[in-house]
């Protein structure tokens, strides 16, 4: 797993690459939380997630609550099947992504 | 316009016709399988048809339809009105749309496509189909992740709810929700969830190897309570769950509640688990809760439990609590008693048979020899043989509840196939005649029963014409009745035509036209060989064989069968049995040589003959106290030898409400009677029921009571029957 | 991308059998023969269930358990035992040892399958 992040002008572009996994949940979850204190609105991009668990899904609704809690704009994008299957099955796709942004069609392996 | 397509409309609207005059049938019988079968054929055909003529409103319109149908065929979708309602007028926007699809113009004008929306709403609400689900399937095949989120605030009647929090374990141990809610959309429809991570804590205190999950699931499909819980078996130890049976299914539960005879489940819980409404998991919490309440001093009862837990509707536990007290009462009774073989207390009884006849017999050695202290023993003995005999008829002594309820099925079905409405009402269950006289009255019952339902009740149209209700009463009652036990089937059906019967025992020669007879007379005449008035011959009640066997085998039984009737008003047929065919107490008498026993319960009082005017008694009737009594001369009846006795005397005897007089020579005083049957030979000999040994060792004949008083009040006397002479087989003791 | 299940028994038959059904439903499959050899299978190849037998040479069903919940990149794998009904207190030393499901032997192929689709997906 790497995460990728830049921040220019307050905004964090963000990229998540491997496994989201109970093996790498909790370093995810430190660094994304990192990266939010670090600026106003962040686009984290999925695209690159090779494997969604539960343990991963729980740090991405950890920070979705966070960057509510702190008002900060948080836009899930570019989320392959892998992702997109998770969300479906917890019924939660409008809830993080589509109440944020249109998403953009992006199938894994094209960012 | 094209041949082919001619022939669909033709067939359409044939199939159309069919489907309407099939759910009318539903109405009135919503089991009916065949009539559900001819809908759902219609409907699969006109789909199948309007597909190959790519009609494509007709057959997504039809489609929904049949689905329903389908349900309803399966058992899953109960026939209620509102869903016949609904089926006719989808009915009717089919005919229309049919109309309209061969007119060129696939799905109608305005008027007919607003129908067509708002009816296939409807059906998606009984297939459990929300819009916004149907909106998330066509969304997800277009555009995976635009799935559309729904809150569920509206919970479907037919939808499965489970409540499941995840512990914080489960991940550590290898298993993913995820999983989990996967396998269930196997088992279902999940048709709403939604995920809850209101319980997962501060960033800070966060562990990602923890599960902070709930999920709040609405699944439909034809599923078990089980299985829905072995979904999440691995997860037992470390999850909450609730699993809420869909509310569609509270009737079922109900019913299967209902039906559970089973004597081993005594405790709510097993029956709750048996019926499929809580699982023994849940039933084992709510256990070991209610014990945590009692090591601390209070105790709430496991149903309350349940519902405060969420895990079963009230409703349900209602139910399984009420069926729980019938099984306990029940067992009850079953726990106080063991099982005897039917042979060991059939020997049992033949033995006190023998010792009430051996204790008369001593008795009466014993008041030969004056000897005051025997004498007094042997009262005390013959007390005590007496107790003995009546607590060993008691042993055979069953409830004819049982046999009543044979009935409920009998009711059920039959009034189905005759199509009429009839509700079944029974009382007197509980009282007790002898099982061997049970066993054979079941038979006898059942004629009556279906000739109440057959002839006796009107079809609904009719009652209603009458200002009837509409649905059919038909009433088993049994009571007791001065040693008897009395059987009533009562209709409230149109009564016996006392015109038909009439014209019909003429016809048959069972009368003359002169004759006058009460309308008490004229019912009777149903009893008689091959007399038979249903204008209608049909499968339930048969042709010409009826009341008459109905009477010989009631006869046979020492019983007698009777029946009153109200023109317009109904039926009531009564069946009157002697409590056991064991033994009875007797009134032993003298005729000529030969000695008569007449069932004491049937004896009213003795008077003297001789004191009675000559005139009278030269007709066959007496005046008793200002009152007509008809009697007849036993020993003339059964050609006894003519001795002179001093004074004669009569037997008042009555037997329903009909008095007659039997002259006998000699009063002997009451004699406990074992019945002996007779033989094949003699078992149709007028005037006597059987017969029984005397102490002596000398035969005795029991007399018919009932026979006798019948032949008696209705033709004013015995010898009107051109009687009198039956040849008496000479008969010796064993 | 297809998932990979661990399958630990010493009899080969039911591992082929085994191997087979879930080949059949689009997992990979590796093979050990007892709980010694599995440890040697998890060498960085990522697992995402382990099915094992409980009664093994070398090292029994158990003791394979604990040891994989040693293994940083394997501790969180779930396990499910191959028990008989006789075995019950054994399934519950497994059960605490951390594997939390089960499959009672003997067994068909699909109660094993649908045992497996509930702790991962295809």
């Amino acid at each position: 797993m790497s995460l990728k992040a830049r921040t220019s002008k307050g905004k964090c572009k963000a990229k998540i690459e491997g496994d989201m996994t109970i093996y790498t949940a909790g370093e995810i979850k430190d660094k994304l939380l990192q990266k939010l204190d670090g600026c106003e609105a962040m686009e984290l991009d999925l695209s690159q997630v090779t494997e969604l668990d539960t343990s991963g899904f729980q740090v991405l609704a950890l920070l979705k609550r966070e960057a509510e809690r702190r008002e900060k704009e948080l836009q899930l994008k570019g989320h392959g099947h892998i992702v997109q299957d998770v969300f479906a099955l917890f019924h939660v796709t409008d809830q993080l992504v589509a109440a944020y942004a249109e998403p953009e069609q992006t199938s894994p392996g094209r960012v | 316009m094209d041949e082919s397509v001619q022939i669909f409309e033709t067939e359409a609207h044939e199939l159309l016709d069919d489907m309407e005059q099939s759910l009318l049938e539903l109405e009135n019988n919503p089991d009916d399988l065949d009539h559900i079968n001819s809908v759902f054929r219609a409907a699969h055909t006109i789909k199948g048809s309007s597909g190959l003529f790519g009609y494509e409103c007709v057959v997504t319109f039809t489609h929904l339809v049949e689905s329903l149908l389908d349900r309803v065929r399966a058992g899953e979708q109960e026939i209620v009105p509102e869903l016949l309602t609904l089926l006719l007028s989808c009915c009717d926007v089919m005919a229309q749309l049919v109309d309209a699809a061969i007119a060129d113009q696939d799905g109608g004008d305005d008027e007919v496509q607003q129908k067509t929306l708002t009816l296939s709403q409807q059906l998606n609400t009984y297939l459990g189909i929300t819009p916004a689900d149907t909106d998330q399937t066509t969304v997800t095949t277009a555009e995976p992740g635009m799935k559309k989120f729904e809150p569920t605030d509206i919970v479907l009647g037919d939808n499965w709810h489970i409540s499941i929090h995840f512990g914080h374990d489960v991940l550590r141990n290898g298993m993913d929700p995820l999983s989990f809610i996967r396998y269930l959309g196997t088992l279902g429809d999940i048709v709403n969830l939604v995920t809850l991570w209101d319980e997962m804590p501060a960033v800070d205190d966060m562990d990602t190897e923890s599960c902070y999950l709930g999920f709040e699931i609405e699944i439909t499909g034809n599923v078990d309570k089980q299985a829905i819980e072995d979904v999440f078996q691995f997860v037992m130890d470390d999850c909450r769950l609730y699993i809420l049976p869909p509310l569609s299914n509270l009737s079922l539960y109900e019913n299967l509640i209902e039906q559970l005879v089973n004597d081993g489940s005594l405790l709510l819980g097993d029956i709750l688990v048996q019926s499929g409404a809580a699982t023994q998991r849940e039933i084992d919490e709510a256990l070991q809760h209610q014990e945590g309440q009692q090591a601390i001093g209070q105790s709430e009862p496991l149903g309350k439990i349940l519902r405060q837990e969420g895990v079963v509707h009230p409703e349900v536990i209602e139910v399984a609590a009420k069926k729980q007290q019938q099984v306990r009462e029940k067992q009850n009774l079953a726990g106080k008693s063991i099982r005897v073989s039917a042979d060991k207390l059939e020997q049992l009884i033949d033995l006190v048979g023998e010792l009430v006849i051996s204790s008369a017999n001593t008795k009466l050695l014993g008041n030969r020899t004056r000897d005051t202290a025997l004498i007094e023993s042997l009262e005390n003995m013959s007390r005590l043989v007496e107790d003995i005999r009546d607590t060993g008829l008691g042993l055979r002594m069953v409830p004819i509840g049982e046999t009543f309820n044979r009935f409920r099925r009998v009711v059920r079905d039959l009034s189905q196939t005759m199509h009429k409405d009839i509700e079944l009402e029974l009382s007197g269950g509980d009282k007790e005649l002898d099982k061997t006289v049970v066993e054979k009255i079941g038979d006898p019952l059942m004629h009556l029963v279906r000739n109440s339902i057959d002839h006796g009740i009107e079809p609904a149209e009719q009652r209603l014409q009458q200002g009837k209700p509409g649905k059919g009463k038909l009433r088993l009652n049994a009571y007791h009745d001065s040693g008897t036990i009395v059987i009533e089937v009562e209709d409230d059906g149109g009564g016996l035509s006392r015109e038909k019967i009439l014209a019909k025992a003429e016809q048959q020669g069972l009368i003359n036209p002169s004759q006058t007879l009460t309308d008490q007379e004229v019912y009777r005449l149903i009893f008689e060989p091959g007399f038979s008035t249903a204008e209608q011959v049909t499968d339930v009640s048969g042709r010409g064989v009826g009341m008459d066997v109905v009477r010989r085998n009631i006869e046979s039984l020492r019983g007698q069968v009777d029946v009153e009737s109200w023109p317009g008003k109904g039926s009531r047929f009564s069946i009157r049995l002697p409590l056991t065919l064991a033994i009875i107490d007797g009134f032993l008498v003298k005729v000529g040589d030969s000695s008569y026993v007449i069932p004491l319960d049937m004896v009213e009082e003795c008077v003297e003959l001789s004191g009675m005017a000559g005139g009278e008694q030269a007709n066959d009737y007496i005046n008793l106290r200002g009152e007509v009594l008809p009697f007849i001369r036993l020993g003339e009846l059964f050609q006894e030898t003519q001795n002179q006795v001093k004074r004669e005397n009569i037997v008042v005897t009555q037997f329903a409400g009909q008095k007659a007089g039997l002259v006998v020579d000699e009063l002997l005083g009451e004699y406990q009677t074992v019945i002996k049957p007779l033989s094949r030979i003699f078992a149709h000999l007028d005037g006597v029921s059987g017969a029984t040994i005397l102490g002596s060792g000398e035969v005795a004949m029991i007399i018919n009571v009932p026979e006798l008083v019948q032949q008696v009040a209705m033709n004013g006397g015995w010898r009107a029957r051109g009687g009198g002479g039956l040849e008496m087989p000479s008969m010796q003791a064993h | 991308m297809s998932k990979t299940i661990l399958i630990v028994d010493d009899s080969a038959s039911i591992r082929q059998v085994v191997g087979l059904a879930l080949k059949r439903v689009g997992y990979d499959v590796i093979e050990a023969g007892d709980g010694v050899d599995a440890l040697s299978k998890l060498n960085g190849v990522k697992i995402h269930l382990i099915i094992s037998d409980v009664n093994m040479p070398n090292m029994d069903g158990i003791t394979f358990v604990k040891e994989v919940k040693k293994l940083p990149n394997y501790k969180f794998t779930p396990v499910c035992m191959l028990t008989t009904e006789s075995e019950h207190s054994k399934m519950q030393e497994g059960k605490v040892a951390g594997a939390k499901a089960w499959v009672v032997k003997p067994f068909q192929p699909p109660q094993l399958l649908d045992a497996v689709s509930k702790l991962v997906l295809p």
